[in-house]
């Protein structure tokens, strides 16, 4: 008879607790959260180790503007984002405004365009020499309102981050209980009234969540704020570091932008905590929508106003460029070359993630934890900082290890490191929806873990881990910091090519990899919306089975 | 390794096999800790092969914890399981679940939704030449014959619950383990599917351990329980001598209706309106044990009143408030007895009491 020693006990066991994680997921655990800490260790070393030039940097007035700057565009951009997603999700959920489904499905849209694309479109047609300043000039206008600078900046930012509070704040609608205020308006109060003072608090949760979404993605974006000449951290950071002759100027900036970015991340942990107060419970029926009559028209108006700006808009100035690229012969020079560079890099970061997710998803969710906790916390490392913030972080860091500066594994742990909480989140979701009983089953029935984890576990959480890859390709296809800093020499991805050749104005350059990015993500995120119905609908056909075994024989 | 027989060991059995099967588990003061709850205090008891034993306890009374300690699902923080005198389990060693050749049949079943019903039942056995025909006997046991293609998700509960049994069958564990196994049918369903595991099993030859919380279930298809309260085995026996002569006040109270009077002890007697009753000697509390059926009514004996009445069409319960004692005792009688009205009413008992020392458990 084999017996092995006792392993050790991680963590406080539940009531229902069980037997440790095994010392191979305990070993991977602890790797991931070490190579997840190696940024912001480098960051505080190199910060630190030019005490006096980092002090001056924080202390002086120009790190007060930033400061100010960034939390000003953050805070507006939210605001507004909030004015349009809560209305757009509730004409989609709630009314009967005809077409709600399509309209559901076109606002999240402007999710697949890259925040510097939307920039960039907004410049071209709206810039000096623009294309609407072209239309304008036989009027004798001779000058728009910049586009440049702050109004700018926070015009394109919100119309770019607005679907991530969308699609939070959709099911949140979507799951609210109609008898709730079906009972308010037994009480007299109107709909206006009942909207405000039940509907509006049940919302909280996902609101905060997605509000905290845009901000910190306002936050850490790159792209945008600098093609739009605003003076937020990141556009400050990236001109310390390619043109200062000292870079520790650059590390000490960066460290304030990953405290505000932790000041966002702990107000979104606190507000979870909160969140348990008012969970939202599903009756099972959804509300009666609300008849819009007349109203109809305002809100076409409002949708199409919308539409126009975050998609129509971008599309056409991209298309309009691509035709000017195409005459000039520019439009796809090395599209080739282009496409299998961001392909094989997203690729790698794809299966790279799910790899590396694999052990912090199955710590969370079947050894609950101090330990697992820590490395979870830990693998959050990347979503807090921005992609700008751990890729000078990287090169601080590859600064001891030159033969890895400009490698493609490090430019693919950059990706890792940032996109790795997507990873294990999806998994982590499908994950939860096997019940451990099955697994158990599995040992009882003779196999040993790692037979159970390839022979149900990975199978049955096969659909999450593919949505999983599918969103870290879609977010390294437009990641652009990391790849502007880390990329090998001679390697250039889409992102990298729209960004050199927009930043320089020679648009129908860019035009043609903005588009294939566009394109790019427009399919996996539509893979990623579907694998994540389709396996909900597995869900419920697993309660009906479930609720099948009380039925009759 | 097989454990040591010790002598003391010995001396603890209370039961011995009178068919000298040999002993499938064997428990042995076992505990253990889940987080900071004491989920099981003492656990100990035996199992012959060939047995089918129920643990049976309220919710909380560490009996899921006890079935999964066997299967190893959780770790010993004291004392030693056996299985056919290996032992698997104890605070410093532990066989993993996967070494210890037991099959387990869930409450929800845990079918593989992945695969047919054919690729559950072969899950557990190896690659070989026989695995198909092995399959399909099992199937043709558990009375699943032809279904071996079919979805999990689309059969019924109790064909859900055969497969789960086929399933945990077919590599020919030497202990099968079902955790509440009923719970999750239909009420009109339970009494025949309880019927029909326990013919599978006994065809099969296998011993089984079950938990259930159920007394009907338990007393109906075991061949021996085990009642649990409180992290402790209390009692081990065949269904009557559980039900007939529960050692403690706790298995009174749970399994089925019982009247517990708790009366003081006065130079070794108890003194009871029906008469008086020798008390365990040095016990100066008791608590007597009075099945509602064990009580008639008579033309004389002990005066009381009906207070109220539960109908149940096969039988009726009289809540009968004696004079004097000021007892309150329910009463079982037969359906068509029109007892009550204004006038008192007599009663007796048809057998002498269960006299239980008040510390035996349940002094709340």
């Amino acid at each position: 008879m084999v017996s092995i020693p006792l392993p050790v006990r991680t963590g406080v066991a539940r009531r229902q607790g069980r037997r440790g994680p095994g010392v191979v997921l305990v070993a991977s655990g602890a790797l991931v959260a070490l190579l997840c800490l190696i940024p912001p260790v480098y960051l505080v070393i190199r910060a630190a180790g030019s005490w006096d030039t980092a002090v001056e940097t924080l202390l002086s007035g120009s790190a007060l503007e930033t400061t100010f700057n960034t939390v000003a565009l953050a805070a507006l951009v939210t605001a507004l984002a909030i004015a349009i997603a809560l209305p757009l999700a509730w004409l989609v959920e709630r009314s009967d405004l005809p077409g709600r489904r399509a309209i559901g499905i076109l606002a999240a849209l402007p999710l697949a365009i890259p925040s510097y694309v939307g920039a960039m479109a907004f410049i071209a047609a709206f810039g000096p020499r623009g294309i609407v300043q072209g239309w304008l000039e036989p009027l004798g206008v001779e000058r728009l309102p910049s586009i440049y600078g702050f109004p700018g900046a926070v015009l394109v930012m919100t119309l770019f981050t607005y679907p991530y509070l969308f699609l939070t704040l959709r099911p949140a609608l979507a799951a609210a209980d109609p008898r709730v205020e079906e009972l308010s308006r037994t009480f007299g109060y109107s709909g206006w009234v009942t909207f405000r003072r039940v509907v509006l608090p049940s919302l909280r949760p996902a609101l905060t969540s997605g509000s905290l979404l845009v901000a910190l993605y306002v936050l850490s974006d790159f792209g945008a704020p600098t093609l739009l000449r605003f003076s937020s951290f990141t556009r400050v950071i990236f001109a310390r570091y390619t043109t200062a002759f000292d870079r520790s100027t650059a590390a000490a900036l960066a460290l304030l932008l990953v405290a505000l970015a932790l000041a966002v991340v702990a107000l979104e942990v606190w507000a979870r905590s909160k969140r348990r107060l008012d969970a939202i419970r599903d009756s099972g029926r959804p509300a009666a929508p609300v008849a819009l009559g007349a109203w109809r028209w305002p809100a076409y108006a409002f949708v199409a106003a919308i539409l126009s700006l975050a998609l129509v808009l971008p599309l056409g100035v991209l298309v309009y460029w691509l035709g000017r690229g195409l005459e000039q012969g520019v439009a796809f020079e090395d599209a080739g070359s282009l496409i299998a560079d961001s392909v094989t890099a997203a690729g790698l970061a794809a299966a790279a993630s799910v790899v590396v997710g694999l052990p912090v998803a199955l710590l969370a969710v079947r050894h609950r934890g101090w330990f697992s906790r820590s490395v979870e916390v830990a693998s959050y490392t990347g979503y807090a900082l921005p992609g700008l913030v751990v890729a000078l972080a990287l090169v601080f860091a590859a600064v001891r290890f030159s033969w890895l500066y400009q490698t493609l594994p490090l430019l693919i742990a950059a990706y890792v490191l940032l996109f790795l909480p997507q990873a294990t989140g999806t998994m982590r979701v499908s994950l939860e929806r096997i019940r451990p009983s099955m697994e158990e089953a599995a040992r009882g029935l003779g196999r040993s873990p790692l037979r159970v984890l390839t022979s149900i576990t990975l199978p049955l959480a096969g659909r999450g881990m593919l949505a999983g890859a599918a969103l870290v390709f879609l977010t390294t296809m437009k990641e652009l910091p990391a790849t502007l800093i880390l990329s090998p020499a001679g390697f250039h991805t889409l992102a990298s090519r729209t960004w050199s050749a927009s930043s320089e104005a020679r648009f129908g350059e860019a035009a043609g990899p903005a588009l294939l990015l566009v394109a790019i993500s427009t399919v996996a995120l539509v893979a990623f919306r579907l694998g994540t119905t389709r396996s909900s609908r597995d869900a419920r056909a697993g309660n009906r089975a479930a609720m099948r075994t009380s039925d009759r024989d | 390794m097989p454990a040591p027989v010790t002598a003391q060991r010995c001396e603890h059995r209370t039961v011995t096999d009178p068919l000298n099967r040999p002993i499938a588990v064997r428990a042995d003061h076992v505990a253990c800790r889940l987080g900071d709850v004491d989920a099981v205090r003492d656990l100990s008891f035996e199992v012959y092969a060939g047995e089918l034993f129920a643990i049976l306890g309220p919710s909380g009374s560490g009996k899921t914890t006890a079935l999964r300690l066997i299967a190893g699902f959780e770790q010993p923080t004291a004392g030693t399981i056996a299985l056919f005198d290996d032992e698997v389990a104890s605070a410093s060693r532990v066989v993993p679940p996967e070494k210890r050749r037991v099959g387990m049949v869930f409450q929800d079943y845990a079918l593989f939704p992945h695969m047919s019903v054919a690729e559950n039942v072969a899950y557990g056995l190896p690659k070989s030449a026989e695995r198909n025909a092995r399959v399909a006997e099992v199937l043709e046991l558990t009375r699943l014959g032809g279904m071996g293609d079919r979805d999990v998700h689309q059969l019924s509960g109790g064909e859900q619950q055969r497969v789960a049994l086929a399933r945990a069958l077919a590599p020919e564990p030497r202990l099968i383990l079902l955790d509440e196994p009923f719970s999750n049918l239909d009420q009109s369903l339970r009494a025949r599917v309880r019927g029909e595991v326990r013919e599978i099993l006994k065809r099969a030859g296998a011993t089984a351990i079950m938990v259930t919380h159920d007394q009907e279930e338990a007393l109906s298809i075991a061949d021996r329980v085990a009642f649990m309260w409180g992290g402790r085995v209390e009692q081990v026996g065949t269904p009557d001598q559980i039900y007939t002569a529960p050692v403690t006040v706790h298995a009174a109270e749970f399994i089925g209706d019982a009247n517990i009077l708790r009366v003081p002890v006065e130079d070794g007697v108890v003194h009871l309106p029906f008469g008086d009753f020798p008390a365990p000697e040095g016990a100066r509390r008791v608590a007597v044990v009075i099945r509602p059926e064990e009580i008639q009514v008579l033309p004389g004996g002990a005066y009381g009143h009906v207070v109220s009445r539960e109908y149940y069409g096969h039988d009726q319960v009289l809540h009968v408030r004696l004079e004097e004692s000021g007892f309150d005792l329910r009463v079982r009688v037969a359906p068509h007895e029109r007892l009550g009205g204004a006038g008192p009413i007599a009663v007796g008992l048809r057998t002498t009491p269960l006299v239980l020392a008040a510390d035996a458990g349940g002094e709340d």
